[in-house]
């Protein structure tokens, strides 16, 4: 029986009283030596407080041997995934601030993982960036590739801005109560204004996943399948008239048992060895790329990419065996604990593999590019070094962004203007380059871009070019102020490397025999080098060093497709089938998923893009646009209505030859601000 | 997924994606701490699942205040204040006390081996005892007895002063004396009642079994 402290207090009371206070308070520290000697003599004559006291002590070494429960396992994955959405929510407020200070400043880009409302993002096609397939309408390349985004805790309701239009055929995503359904219908479309409806409940379901977070979805070549992913997990799930719930959350990648080609692959076609430096071409190499080689211990063959590892600027297609298009079966799981990074997840035109760059959800390491084979379990990263983001398919290579700390590059004896304007602060670059996943040879464009976009003849291409930021308050590294610029792709040249496992910095460089260029040095480390030690033999092109700019020798075509230069933060690129037309949306100042919409058109004579007459102007559009066949299709984020564009022919010789643009300046004819053509005046928005 | 066209979430590794910024260092924080946080918080509402969520919050809200703590050299004490304080708003919103079963399994899930192992010595008369006893002395309890913070901390966790959290712990070590006393007083009961029940089911047992020999010997 325990003494009961709550009797009547008396005399005799409170010293009992003080001496379980006392016996208490001796756990934790010493008494005074007064209330100790006190405490030490009540004790012994009271065996009531003495036994109060010994449960005090009991009590202490029980409390000190509880058992500790362990934390969950994801405790960090969530608590980051909340810190992440902090960042972004801080990072739009420093942008709005900033931009309410200063106005030209691009704002600064949100990632937000939770969506409130159901947001859909395109992204570019296969088919715009297979240079081997010249597919016309109803052939299966025709399929076009977008990327939507759906709220999994929020019911979709009234019309969708369409996840991918094929054919007359529309397909978006519906969200309601954890679930998120893929569904496809006709597009109805009134003939008067061009508007066309979808959504709004009706359309046929052909996938549906259930997930507690926010469901994501790329669609594969005819419609057959379909990537989706979660804030930590990438799936692929068979579309089927007849759709199974397919539980994300649930899914969990199993052993890949066939070999999937990484980089570690061994070198299969284009790989003819020769005497280093035998491959110089009778046109301009790089001199600094030309040192190097000498220089090199060159342990491994110096490789030759054959034609097909280029897209020549020849007009006729490569020939491909008849289109089959691989549709899984059953869901798979390709990777868990990673997230997206970049662009969407892509389907290849085959629909065989699937790539697309993802980090871990930890934040532990930066983004590497995965690719999925069909019939494997689960996808396998092709580069290593944290910083890749994936860009888009060409034919079966990949094109890989890669974005590098300036700091390596900048040495003592690196280009003056460049060390000084880096200031000890860090500055990073983007390069970008072409990769085997068969062979892991990797083929370095010898121009800073970014996400470069290629058209479906393999000619042309639109990138980004610009200071690449880091900004402190998200963590994210990101366009800063830069545009988008079209080229040709003759006029890049190109920096081979061996696959990842042969040790040695770069094997050669090859140049695509065209018109002489003067390439812009290639951001390697190894590069880097050879320019510290030879700075003469290596001018700068680029003198500002932070802002990267194509070479004016190389005339890339500025797109003004921002209100005002510079000021390109988010974009989409879309090309049609033939190659003669360029369709271009471009983030609003304040704005990820509202924008303008440009429409170019391409003389593939003179190999220039017409940027002083924009063919369509439209503000106010989401980010989800494609082309469908003769019609460039977009979503108009007034009224949410799907407009159809009817795309005009480009008569061969009507288009006016632009005078090539020097980078940061304005293309003769165009202006700071834009305003919309008159095709586009009825246009809601406008 | 960003909803713009590009999630730009390039950081490449902790230390350099958040090279000079706060995030380091709520990281660092997460690292050395978020175990005995999650075990204080786990202590403190005895279910998994709500834990999670309040460790989690614990850090989100150290990671936007963190401009508060004048001295990183405190931020445990820090830390443990802010999970106090979200522990008890929390529990006061959701009620969570009465809703909360003491069994300590998680909502929708069955409990897994490792877990009903866990809840077998956490659950025990000391364990039920805490549960009975205040919110704020189950707490000044658990930060003073197993989390070993000193005085000052504790006061400034409580956010008391040091008499006054010296004087809480008092009484709780009193009040977790009582309730564990009467925690065994009523185990002994049971346990008192079960053998008495299982010394009926054994006295009713033999008194029917001549009975049965008898029965037995006549079908012979």
């Amino acid at each position: 029986m325990s003494p009961d402290l709550k009797r009547p207090v008396n005399a005799g009371d409170q010293d009992h009283e003080r001496a379980r206070t006392l016996a208490a308070a001796s756990i934790d520290g010493q008494l005074a030596s007064t209330d100790a000697e006190w405490l030490d003599g009540h004790l012994e004559a009271c065996p009531d407080c003495a036994t109060v006291a010994a449960e005090y002590r009991a009590i202490h070494l029980e409390l000190s041997g509880l058992a500790a429960p362990q934390p969950p396992r994801d405790l960090w994955a969530r608590t980051s995934a909340a810190l992440d959405g902090i960042d972004t929510s801080a990072a739009r407020r420093h942008g709005e601030r900033a931009r309410a200070s200063r106005p030209s400043q691009r704002p600064l880009i949100s990632t937000a993982v939770a969506v409130a409302v159901v947001v859909v993002v395109a992204v570019a096609s296969v088919v715009a960036q297979s240079p081997i397939v010249n597919s016309g309408p109803g052939s299966v390349h025709s399929s076009i590739i977008a990327a939507g985004i759906s709220s999994s805790g929020q019911p979709s309701n009234g019309a969708q801005p369409p996840l991918a239009v094929v054919e007359g055929k529309t397909y978006w995503l519906e969200s309601d109560a954890g679930i998120t359904q893929i569904k496809g219908g006709t597009t109805q479309c009134v003939a008067t204004d061009g508007s066309c409806t979808v959504g709004e409940g009706t359309g046929q379901t052909l996938g549906s996943i259930a997930s507690d977070s926010t469901v994501s979805a790329v669609i594969g070549p005819n419609a057959g399948q379909a990537a989706v992913w979660s804030a930590d997990k990438i799936a692929i799930v068979p579309l089927s008239t007849t759709p199974q719930t397919v539980s994300l959350d649930q899914l969990t990648p199993r052993p890949t048992v066939a070999t999937t080609p990484t980089a570690a692959a061994t070198p299969a076609t284009a790989a003819t060895p020769t005497a280093p430096g035998a491959t110089q071409s009778s046109t301009v190499a790089p001199v600094a790329s030309a040192t190097e080689m000498a220089s090199s211990p060159a342990p491994t063959a110096t490789l030759v990419p054959t034609a097909t590892l280029v897209p020549t600027p020849t007009a006729t297609p490569v020939p491909t065996p008849a289109p089959t298009v691989a549709s899984a079966t059953q869901p798979t799981a390709i990777l868990s604990g990673y997230q997206i990074v970049g662009r969407a997840p892509e389907f290849s035109a085959d629909g065989m593999l699937v790539a697309f760059s993802a980090r871990p959800v930890d934040g532990s390491a930066g983004p590497d590019v995965f690719v999925w084979r069909f019939g494997d379990e689960s996808a396998e990263p092709v580069t290593s070094v944290h910083a890749d983001l994936f860009a888009g398919w060409l034919g079966e290579q990949i094109l890989i962004s890669e974005i590098s700390d300036h700091r390596a590059l900048a040495g003592p004896s690196a280009s003056p203007s460049s060390s000084a304007d880096v200031g000890g602060s860090t500055e990073f670059v983007s390069s970008s380059y072409v990769f085997d996943p068969g062979t892991g040879i990797k083929r370095t464009i010898d121009r800073p871009m970014l996400l470069p976009s290629v058209d479906p003849t393999g000619q042309y291409l639109v990138y980004w070019s610009g200071a690449v930021e880091f900004d402190p308050i998200s963590g994210f590294r990101q366009p800063g102020e830069g545009d988008l610029y079209f080229d040709s792709w003759s006029n890049l040249t190109f920096t081979m490397e061996p696959p990842a496992p042969v040790a040695t910095p770069t094997a050669s460089t090859e140049v695509v025999p065209t018109p002489p260029v003067t390439p812009t040095p290639s951001h390697t480390a190894a590069q880097a080098a050879v320019q510290e030690s030879s700075p003469e033999t290596s001018p700068n092109p680029n003198p500002s060093g932070a802002v990267q700019t194509p070479g004016p020798s190389t005339e890339p075509i500025l797109l003004a497709v921002a209100d005002q230069p510079g000021t390109v933060h988010d974009w989409v690129v879309r090309w049609d089938t033939a190659g003669q037309h360029v369709a271009i949306w471009v983030a609003n100042p304040g704005s990820d998923k509202i924008g303008r919409l440009k429409l170019f058109s391409i003389d593939r004579a003179t190999g220039l893009v017409d940027t002083a007459e924009k063919l369509l102007a439209v503000d106010k559009v989401t980010s989800s646009i494609a082309f469908d066949n003769e019609y460039l299709v977009y979503t108009s984020a007034v009224d949410l209505k799907i407009y159809r564009q009817p795309v005009p022919a480009v008569p061969p010789s009507t288009v006016a030859t632009p005078t090539p643009t020097v980078p940061g300046q304005l293309p003769t004819g165009a202006t700071g601000s834009q305003s919309a053509t008159p095709q586009a005046s009825d246009r809601p928005g406008n | 997924m960003s909803i713009s066209a590009t999630n730009w979430q390039l950081g490449c590794g902790v230390s350099a994606a958040y090279e000079g910024s706060d995030r380091t260092f709520i990281e660092e924080l997460f690292a050395l701490h978020h175990a005995e946080i999650y075990a204080y918080i786990y202590r403190m509402v005895r279910d998994a699942d709500v834990a999670a969520d309040f460790a989690q919050d614990t850090f989100i809200k150290a990671y936007k205040a963190q401009n508060s703590l004048e001295d990183r050299a405190k931020a445990r004490a820090w830390l443990y204040q802010i999970a106090h304080r979200v522990v008890l708003d929390e529990m006061r919103r959701r009620r969570i006390v009465r809703f909360v079963p003491w069994t300590g399994e998680s909502h929708g899930a069955a409990p897994s081996a490792e877990h009903l192992a866990l809840e077998m010595r956490l659950s025990g008369p000391l364990s039920r005892a805490l549960a009975r006893i205040p919110e704020r002395q189950r707490a000044a309890l658990l930060l003073a007895e197993v989390h070993d913070l000193t005085g000052l901390e504790l006061a400034a966790t409580l956010g008391v002063s040091h008499v006054a959290a010296r004087a809480l712990l008092t009484r709780a070590r009193e009040s977790l004396r009582q309730a564990l006393a009467d925690e065994k007083r009523q185990e002994k009961d049971r346990e008192a009642s079960i053998d008495a029940a299982f010394a009926e089911q054994v006295r009713l047992a033999d008194s029917r079994r001549p009975a049965d020999d008898d029965k037995t010997r006549a079908q012979r």
